[in-house]
């Protein structure tokens, strides 16, 4: 790179000629986002008590405990398409770029694996 | 004169910063032709040859342009704030805020495979003045970043891009996700 031609100076900095697919899912991903957050917010607002054994009792039933998960993987999976475009516009060091798109995907696999594993274990029983 | 503007821009090879210089040349040649008395076609040679001068002159110019710095998009602190602006912004900030958000859920189906014990743990950290703060900043979060995401919706599709049209429903985007995180709460506690 340095200082060379003027082609040399601006080659890898274009199109990654995939930018589409991640725009499609951002907006298939905020669709089933949009539904499920009315869903939780109803819910909640539906709720008799937020207390311990009713908010049990809601996410047991197999309805809410699939709605939930889904709720889960939707979010999370919206929220990394968003939160990696946030960190590509300010973070530009290439290094602090990798491992901050490193760390997202980790905290967003480990956020959906812990949530789901929360939604089952309620709704199969135990604890 | 249009002609003129034309050939200059199309054939520049270079940013803003030496295009602000040929619209200064443009306005030399513009004055030269006001003040010269001439006919048409003396007026149109003498357009001709200063402009061949300006092409000459650039021709350097766009050598060192080169490596100079290229001009930078302006940012936040050169824009007079409008409703769009507010709105986009709020989108993203709104954005992080619900992301945010996640992690509470988390702890909450957390809390709740864990115990009643632990249940009341989170309960108290809610009911705690900073986690009410978190909580009202999570749901305005949530349901603001929703609202102005219809609107993105909408926008995406090639609508709303009329300026009065525009700046309305920027403007009924921002203060829905406050009115209806009111609601929320309103409803969540006198219910």
């Amino acid at each position: 790179m340095g200082n060379g031609t003027s082609i040399g100076r601006v080659r890898g900095k274009g199109s990654a000629h995939n930018g589409a697919h991640h725009w499609l899912l951002f907006r298939y991903t905020s669709v089933g986002s949009l539904l499920l957050t009315i869903w939780f917010g109803a819910s909640l607002l539906m709720m008799p008590s937020l207390n311990y054994a009713a908010v049990r009792e809601w996410l047991v039933s197999p309805i809410a405990a699939t709605a939930m998960a889904l709720f889960i993987v939707v979010n999370v999976w919206h929220a990394q398409l968003g939160l990696r475009v946030v960190i590509e516009d300010y973070v530009h060091e290439e290094g602090n770029k990798f491992a901050s798109l490193l760390a997202l995907n980790m905290i967003c696999f480990a956020a959906a694996a812990f949530g789901l594993f929360c939604v089952i274990r309620l709704a199969l029983g135990g604890a | 004169m249009f002609l003129c503007l034309y050939v200059l821009r199309s054939d520049s090879p270079l940013g803003a910063e030496v295009w602000l210089g040929q619209c200064t040349w443009l306005y030399e040649i513009g004055a030269s032709l006001a003040q010269s008395g001439n006919s048409a076609k003396e007026r149109a040679a003498e357009a001709a040859a200063l402009l061949l001068i300006r092409k000459g002159n650039r021709t350097s110019m766009a050598q060192q342009a080169g490596t100079r710095n290229r001009p930078l998009s302006p940012h936040l602190q050169i824009w007079r704030w409008g409703p769009g602006m507010v709105s986009s912004i709020l989108h993203r900030a709104t954005g992080v805020g619900a992301s945010v958000g996640i992690l509470v859920l988390l702890w909450w189906l957390g809390a709740l495979i864990s115990g009643p014990e632990a249940y009341a743990d989170f309960t108290a950290a809610a009911t705690h003045p900073i986690g009410i703060i978190v909580l009202v900043g999570v749901s305005y979060s949530v349901i603001a970043h929703t609202i102005t995401g219809i609107r993105h919706f909408v926008l995406d599709t090639g609508a709303g891009y009329e300026l009065g049209q525009n700046k309305l429903w920027a403007n009924i985007s921002t203060v829905a996700g406050v009115v209806l995180t009111v609601l929320f709460w309103a409803v969540l506690l006198l219910r």
